[in-house]
């Protein structure tokens, strides 16, 4: 055993332990606990809900509706079963209803925040035209390719665990990935030579 | 190799996603392929664009009026209750297995009711002991023969039996109109018959055979053929 497998023993275990307990307390009905639980888990919900989303007001809107079914169905949640997965799989289906209901809306404000950052297209960095690329090619996916590349491009699940948040199958979700990343590149081609205004249809 | 087998494995090929085997393939192949190693480069360079995308760094503020709003809905809505998890824990499997037993039950119920069973037969064929009891019983206090029942009709030569009798005074279109009625038609024909002037040397005709009210022994047996039962009718043994 490495040094470092060593320490991240010492260390994860306490926590996950600590998270085990908070959650045992959250589902019988203890709210303070359950904010410990929030407190640990809601950066990386966060995280996935505004790349799922590709806006911080949806993105906090669907973190709060995470929070809401978990605290819903934490009393199904079984506890031998990884908890951060199953913490997925619920933040998933929120950005996928989210996105349903917000459809039109979502597709308003993206052209609008296409177009100003079209009259600011001289002053923005390079790394925010990469960072608006990819939220673009990202809301170019369907909900499916985007689910499953999130989380094994940007979440760094495996296949399988991917597979198994989306309830789906290693060998739907490794096709998924596959278009997925192909559109992606396709998607980054054009706006390097179009500039940002390219869009992939 | 076909160049473009790689082009469609290349994705997959860049997280590992691929058999030791078709890894070994596409790493050969790219070696030798300068269009392919430019492919791949264009991939990985995608990616790597992609990977950077992190979201913002959000205020702890954020985070905490978030959690606030949680916890006030989740203060003001009633907590999980433990019957939900009841009917979660009732799953699709289940239901499915209760809905055959349910069927199950249904036909069996079906096949077996009291109605469609031969209770009046045994598996053989034959008449129980106790029915048989009845049967023999009734038959030795059988009741009189309608023939026995003589009718006098001025014209007809004596001793005609009811049967006869019935038919020589029963009108073919009273007989039609009541259908299935007749029956208990006829003995209202019948008195009116009688009691009309032109047949005042008629004899009275017995009433026993008449009579609604008197008990009848109604024994029924159902062949094993389901269209046939037969039914016989008689006076009650007293």
């Amino acid at each position: 055993m490495t040094l470092a497998e060593t320490i991240n023993l010492n260390v994860s275990t306490p926590i996950r332990d600590e998270l085990a307990d908070f959650l045992r307390q959250a589902a019988a009905g203890d709210t303070e606990a359950f904010d410990k639980v929030m407190i640990q888990t809601q950066k990386r919900v966060m995280a996935m809900t505004w790349r799922m989303l590709g806006n911080e007001a949806d993105a906090r809107d669907a973190t709060q509706e995470v929070f809401l079914r978990v605290y819903k169905y934490l009393g199904r949640y079984d506890h031998k079963q990884d908890f951060h997965g199953w913490l997925y799989g619920i933040t998933v289906n929120a950005c996928r209803d989210l996105a349903k209901k917000r459809t039109s809306h979502t597709t308003i404000e993206s052209a609008d925040q296409i177009h100003d950052k079209q009259a600011t297209a001289e002053q923005t960095s390079i790394e925010a035209q990469q960072r608006e690329m990819v939220r673009q090619a990202l809301a170019s996916l369907p909900e499916k390719e985007r689910a499953a590349v999130v989380l094994r491009d940007l979440e760094g699940f495996s296949t399988e665990e991917a597979a198994r948040i989306l309830r789906s199958s290693p060998t739907t979700v490794r096709s998924q990935i596959c278009t997925a990343r192909r559109k992606i590149k396709i998607y980054c081609e054009r706006f390097m030579k179009n500039g940002r205004t390219g869009g992939m249809r | 190799m076909n160049c473009q087998w790689i082009e469609q494995i290349l994705p997959l090929h860049l997280s590992d996603d691929v058999d030791a085997s078709e890894t070994a393939r596409v790493v050969s192949h790219l070696g030798t392929c300068a269009d392919c190693a430019r492919l791949e480069n264009e991939y990985r360079q995608a990616m790597a664009i992609f990977r950077g995308y992190e979201p913002p760094v959000m205020d702890d503020a954020v985070y905490a009026n978030l959690r606030l709003r949680v916890l006030s809905e989740i203060t003001v809505a009633p907590k999980p209750s433990v019957f939900s998890n009841l009917v979660y824990l009732f799953r699709l499997q289940y239901r499915w297995a209760l809905a055959l037993v349910l069927l199950f039950a249904i036909t069996i119920f079906v096949v077996n009711r009291p109605g469609r069973t031969n209770n009046e037969l045994t598996n053989d064929g034959s008449i129980p002991v106790d029915l048989a009891a009845t049967v023999r019983a009734s038959d030795q206090q059988a009741p009189e023969s309608p023939a026995n029942h003589l009718v006098k009709i001025p014209g007809q030569p004596a001793g005609l039996s009811e049967k006869r009798y019935r038919r020589a005074t029963a009108k073919a279109p009273d007989t039609k109109r009541w259908g299935g009625h007749v029956a208990k038609r006829r003995p209202q024909l019948i008195k009116d018959k009688l009691s009309s002037p032109a047949n005042d040397d008629v004899a009275i005709l017995p009433s026993n055979h008449m009579n609604e009210t008197q008990p009848v022994l109604r024994v029924e047996m159902q062949t094993k053929d389901p269209n046939i039962r037969i039914i016989w009718f008689s006076k009650h043994p007293k």
